[in-house]
């Protein structure tokens, strides 16, 4: 492996890493901007991938 | 002693008054209230809770009794060694990610500092939303049914997890701020005698970083060992799993404004000072072992 190819598998290896922390740093919030806009009954529902309520 | 020349005493008195609005602070609103709670770890409150009835060691020999208080000190170990060694570990490695030139560097930055941001009560309901045994986001993604938070066993490390993820932000500022105090000359001279990235991380960065990761570890223990808002927004207080993830601090709130007891309170919290102190002092003996000042 080449010097170039070698340090954008390093780069490669390091925004993974960095990319699951990150998602794993963000989800509370996510859950909470989602929480936001659900009315009681949705937010303790049981499915939370309920994004937009239909009916307000 | 030499006599101090009317120049020098002049300068010692202007000294004292500029000093003199910060000293008075912390006698009235520090000093203070650390004898008045001397004191009344030595009392027991009166009929109908008025008063404080003086009663010498009696609440520190009800405390050395009770079971409670050796649990939730073990809790509080307990979190305090999980949540302090893989948050500083973490971190560590996410600062020496994060110093490196790359693309999106500011914004994993702002992301993993996301949570220092928020209010701790906050980000922690959010978190017992989440992992809620029925409607929890976890379980859901996962597809299993575990009880995150009414389980004995899995609770505390539930509550360290949140801990974690509220505290790399923090260690992984001031991380960062150290390894930019590194001089570039120390790597650029291992790079030529051919060592690689991992012996550079293990042999120049973390002995130059010592500094910064004994004053991180020193304010993670103490913090830690402090943990109140966690278990108390995350768990339910009637679970059974609570007895094994209640803090010190939680009890001490617990008999002093719920129970209204505030003498025995009082000596919980003598108990988790003297605790945090003789930490604190071993700590400091260990300093010179391992961190190197670089004069």
């Amino acid at each position: 492996m080449g010097y170039k190819a070698k340090q954008r598998c390093t780069s490669f290896i390091i925004h993974a890493i960095l990319i699951i922390g990150s998602i794993r740093m963000l989800l509370p919030f996510a859950w909470m901007v989602m929480t936001a806009v659900k009315t009681k009954s949705q937010a303790i529902s049981v499915n939370p991938f309920y994004f937009f309520p239909v009916d307000g | 002693m030499r006599k101090k020349t009317v120049r020098e005493r002049s300068e010692a008195r202007w000294g004292l008054l500029f000093i003199a609005p910060t000293i008075l602070g912390l006698i009235i609103l520090n000093f203070y209230p650390i004898l008045q709670t001397v004191y009344l770890s030595f009392c027991k409150t009166g009929d109908f809770g008025l008063g404080n009835v003086f009663t010498g060691f009696d609440n520190y020999i009800r405390l050395f009794q009770d079971k409670e208080i050796w649990q939730s000190l073990i809790n509080t170990f307990k979190y305090a060694a999980v949540q302090v060694s893989f948050s500083i570990a973490i971190s560590l490695v996410l600062a020496v990610f994060l110093n490196r030139k790359m693309k999106g560097r500011t914004i994993y930055r702002i992301i993993y500092f996301l949570p220092m941001v928020c209010a701790p009560a906050a980000v922690a309901m959010v978190w017992k939303w989440m992992f809620n045994q029925d409607y929890g986001l976890l379980n859901h993604v996962f597809g299993t049914h575990i009880q995150f938070v009414t389980d004995a066993r899995i609770a505390w490390i539930c509550v360290a997890v949140v801990g974690i993820w509220s505290s790399i932000g923090y260690n992984m500022v001031l991380l960062l701020g150290g390894i930019q105090d590194i001089p570039k000359d120390y790597y650029e001279a291992t790079t030529i005698d051919g060592a690689t990235g991992i012996r550079c991380f293990f042999h120049i960065t973390i002995p130059l970083l010592s500094p910064t990761l004994f004053f991180i570890i020193q304010t993670g223990i103490i913090g830690a060992l402090q943990l109140f808002d966690l278990p108390y927004m995350i768990m339910d207080k009637n679970s059974r799993a609570f007895k094994y993830v209640e803090s010190v601090t939680y009890l001490f709130y617990n008999y002093s404004f719920a129970k209204s007891e505030r003498g025995y309170g009082a000596a919980i919290v003598i108990l988790m000072l003297l605790v945090i102190s003789i930490i604190t002092f071993i700590l400091q003996k260990t300093e010179k072992k391992w961190v190197f000042y670089n004069e």
